[in-house]
């Protein structure tokens, strides 16, 4: 009964629409929500069968030496720290490390490699900095290594992004080797609701903090608080009720959206053995940790402060986030993601590889997100009783915070 | 016991130093009670406490033999109409009181037959589909008994329901609420005297957090036999007279002024009159120093 009503209130508001509109929009422009153009077929030989990110440390040394020289050079070094792109110039001491490290890789010595970088255009031509031959694989990474966290991270040189100098083609053998486990491994759905999680995970991560705001500060507005405060119903019931019905008028219309991209290929398949649970497994166990967890923000803070100051940190969250996602599009996972990339269709040998980090990441999320819950249950309890005292005096404090940040502005 | 509110020295503070309630002691028994005070006085504050949405600080409350730590069960036999309180704009009459109805853990069945019953009540049967935004203020006032009264209590606790509203919608107001006040404790609060005139057998005074008075209204109006006197005067005396008397009450005709004051001996050429709540209330302010100065306002 209050499910319903919840429910009711939830979607009859401007917050959900707008939801319903993003979700449709990234959908619809990022081609994840029609797929009948896409089917996945038997790898014909001698066709070409795409590149792939390898580790080959053939190619990658070289390639990856010969930029860091150059970024040397110009002492301008290319940086992602948190996703965002950045230019770092090294301060001489910093430099002169880079110069050790390089002079490790190439023989060449840091006095030399220094005077170089003062007469950049001579020089470039007299001596020939090559890495050595008997630097082993370990060793360069070691080495790389070092040089990203000279540069503060995030550098073409830090593990993950050493792969980007090795791209090699798909051979007819690793071809059917893929095909085979989109067959029998996501038995084709599969890859495609991942793909589809992978960008309605953006909307999914965000959104949710909006509705949960929306339906916290409600009764205040409506000045309705004091009506409800001194009902009967528990806190306990009242909150967990708010924030499920958050949670499924989310996951219903994504869900729905989730048959209607899947079952837009199941025709291309006739005959072979399809997973038609998949894009239900896949929104519930790839998308909803993320809506918990932006829905349990949300009610949080704004229990907490009756501002909705969520939407800041959320926003703040899932601004970094999926900035820093870009570097892992290809489908890597890190334990405190909010939205986990999977930018491919099939790719099944890495979602495979990296499915516990994954599961592991999902279940942090959802699980934070449930003591999130049960904190707003009590701060809810606590000012129905009018318990004012730790509550009110971090709203002070925001307050005061926030008055102090306008004068400065001023 | 088992229908009264027991209240011993309760005290209420707002942050430290803020004392809103000081050694409040009260029983209040079934029927008509009333809580006369000025702005301030901590009705609001005594009202919030009974229904759970503000703890106390010391001293202990027991709503019908049920002490009020046990919120859970307070909560089911109080109904609460807040002074200043509001319902989702947007929702119809009949969807808030469903919605109310449901929190107050009601059936369908019988929610639907009830809020039907109450709507009848108070008259708003025919707005039931309009929605709350588009209620007058004395039409939200009524919702606000009506979903007071959803849950049946045992206890109704009303916070200056009749403020702000005109002198026709408050009498049916004040009738409304003497027509539920049967087999109920009603708590009703307000700084409005004749209020408690129309409807309360039973009353206390609360000024600064404090009972100045507790008791029946025809006691109430005996305390202040003999204190009351008028006199007719000339208008060129009052700033004079304005300072020797207390002054309750005062209208002029040309250069003559009636004026009513409070004294506790007669004072020559002045006639003694038959008090009446006002009066009484008034001169409890009186005698606890802190009279309301009356600004000199030609009535
Ligand atoms: N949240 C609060 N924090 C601090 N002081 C408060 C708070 N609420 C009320 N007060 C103070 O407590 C005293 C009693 O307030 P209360 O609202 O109970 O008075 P009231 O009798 O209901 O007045 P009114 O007739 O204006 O509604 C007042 O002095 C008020 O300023
Ligand atoms: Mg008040």
């Amino acid at each position: 009964m209050l499910f319903g009503k919840e429910i009711r209130k939830t979607v009859l508001s401007f917050t959900f629409v707008a939801f319903i509109i993003a979700l449709l929009v990234m959908t619809i422009s990022q081609d994840v929500l029609n797929f009948s153009d896409e089917a996945i077929a038997f790898p014909k030989q001698g066709a070409d069968y795409g590149i792939q990110q390898k580790e080959v440390p053939k190619q990658i040394m070289p390639a990856a030496f010969s930029s860091l020289c150059e970024e040397f050079a110009a002492n301008e070094y290319i940086a992602y720290p948190i996703g965002f792109y950045k230019n770092v110039k090294l301060n001489d001491t910093d430099q002169e490390k880079m110069a050790d490290i390089i002079s490790t890789l190439s023989g060449v010595s840091v006095d030399d490699l220094l005077d170089k970088d003062d007469e950049v255009s001579e020089a470039k031509g007299d001596i020939e900095v090559t890495l050595s031959d008997d630097i082993s694989y370990e060793e360069f990474k070691a080495c790389m290594k070092q040089a990203d966290d000279l540069i503060g991270g995030g550098s073409n040189y830090s593990e993950n992004n050493l792969l980007n100098y090795s791209y090699v083609a798909v051979t007819y053998e690793e071809a059917i080797e893929n095909y085979n486990l989109i067959a029998s491994k996501d038995k084709f759905t599969g890859a495609y609701a991942r793909l589809f999680c992978d960008f309605v995970g953006i909307i999914l991560s965000i959104f949710p903090v909006f509705i949960a705001v929306a339906v916290c500060l409600k009764d205040r507005r409506a000045k309705m608080n004091e009506l409800i405060y001194a009902r009967k119903t528990s806190s306990f019931k009242l909150i967990l009720t708010r924030y499920f019905s958050v949670i499924i008028a989310v996951m219903l219309p994504t869900i729905i959206l989730a048959y209607i991209s899947n079952s837009s290929v199941w025709g291309q398949y006739s005959g072979m053995s399809l997973d038609y649970l998949a894009p239900l497994k896949y929104t519930i166990g790839w998308l909803m940790p993320s809506v918990m967890i932006s829905a349990a923000i949300g009610m949080f803070f704004t229990e907490l402060t009756g501002t909705p100051i969520a939407i800041a940190i959320q926003g703040l969250w899932w601004f970094i986030d999926i900035n820093v996602g870009v570097s892992k599009l290809r489908g890597v996972h890190t334990l405190f993601e909010l939205a986990p990339r999977h930018n491919a269709l099939g790719n099944t040998q890495i979602f495979l590889d990296e499915f516990n980090t994954l599961a592991a990441n999902r279940l942090i999320m959802a699980g934070a997100a449930l003591l999130l819950v049960i904190a707003t249950i009590i701060i809810y309890e606590q000012k129905r009783r009018g318990e004012l005292s730790g509550y009110e005096k971090i709203k002070t404090y925001i307050a005061s915070l926030a008055n102090r940040k306008s004068k400065s502005a001023a | 016991m088992e229908n009264c509110i027991e209240i011993k020295e309760l005290n209420k503070f707002y942050g430290k130093k803020k004392q809103a309630l000081s050694n409040v002691n009260l029983t209040i028994e079934q029927g008509m009670f009333g809580l006369l005070g000025r702005n301030g006085a901590g009705k609001t504050t005594l009202m919030k406490t009974l229904v759970t949405l503000l703890k106390k600080q010391s001293g202990s409350i027991s709503v019908c033999g049920i002490p009020i730590e046990n919120a859970k069960e307070i909560r089911k036999i109080v109904g609460y109409l807040p002074q200043d309180f509001s319902m989702y704009p947007t929702m119809t009459v009949i969807e808030a009181m469903d919605y109310l109805g449901i929190l107050s853990g009601i059936g369908t069945k019988e929610r639907k037959e009830h809020i039907d019953l109450l709507l009848k009540k108070v008259n708003l049967t025919e707005h039931k589909n309009k929605k709350v935004k588009a209620l007058s203020g004395g039409m939200k006032r009524r919702l606000g008994i009506a979903q007071a009264l959803l849950n049946d209590p045992k206890v109704l606790i009303v916070d200056e329901p009749t403020a702000g509203l005109d002198p026709e919608e408050r009498i049916r107001f004040r009738n409304l609420l003497c027509d539920v006040s049967e087999e109920r404790i009603v708590i009703l609060s307000t700084h409005i005297v004749g209020d408690i005139e129309a409807t309360c057998e039973n009353l206390a005074i609360l000024n600064e957090g404090s009972i100045l008075y507790c008791g029946t209204v025809s006691d109430l109006l005996d305390t202040a036999k003999g204190k009351v006197f008028s006199k007719t005067v000339d208008k060129r005396d009052l700033p004079k007279l304005k300072k020797e008397y207390n002054i309750i009450g005062m209208h002029s005709q040309e250069n003559k002024t009636y004026i009513r004051f409070l004294a506790e001996v007669p004072s020559p050429g002045a006639e003694s009159c038959e008090p009446n709540i006002e009066d009484a209330y008034m001169l409890y302010l009186w005698n606890n120093g802190t009279a309301p100065i009356l600004s000199g306002g030609e009535a």
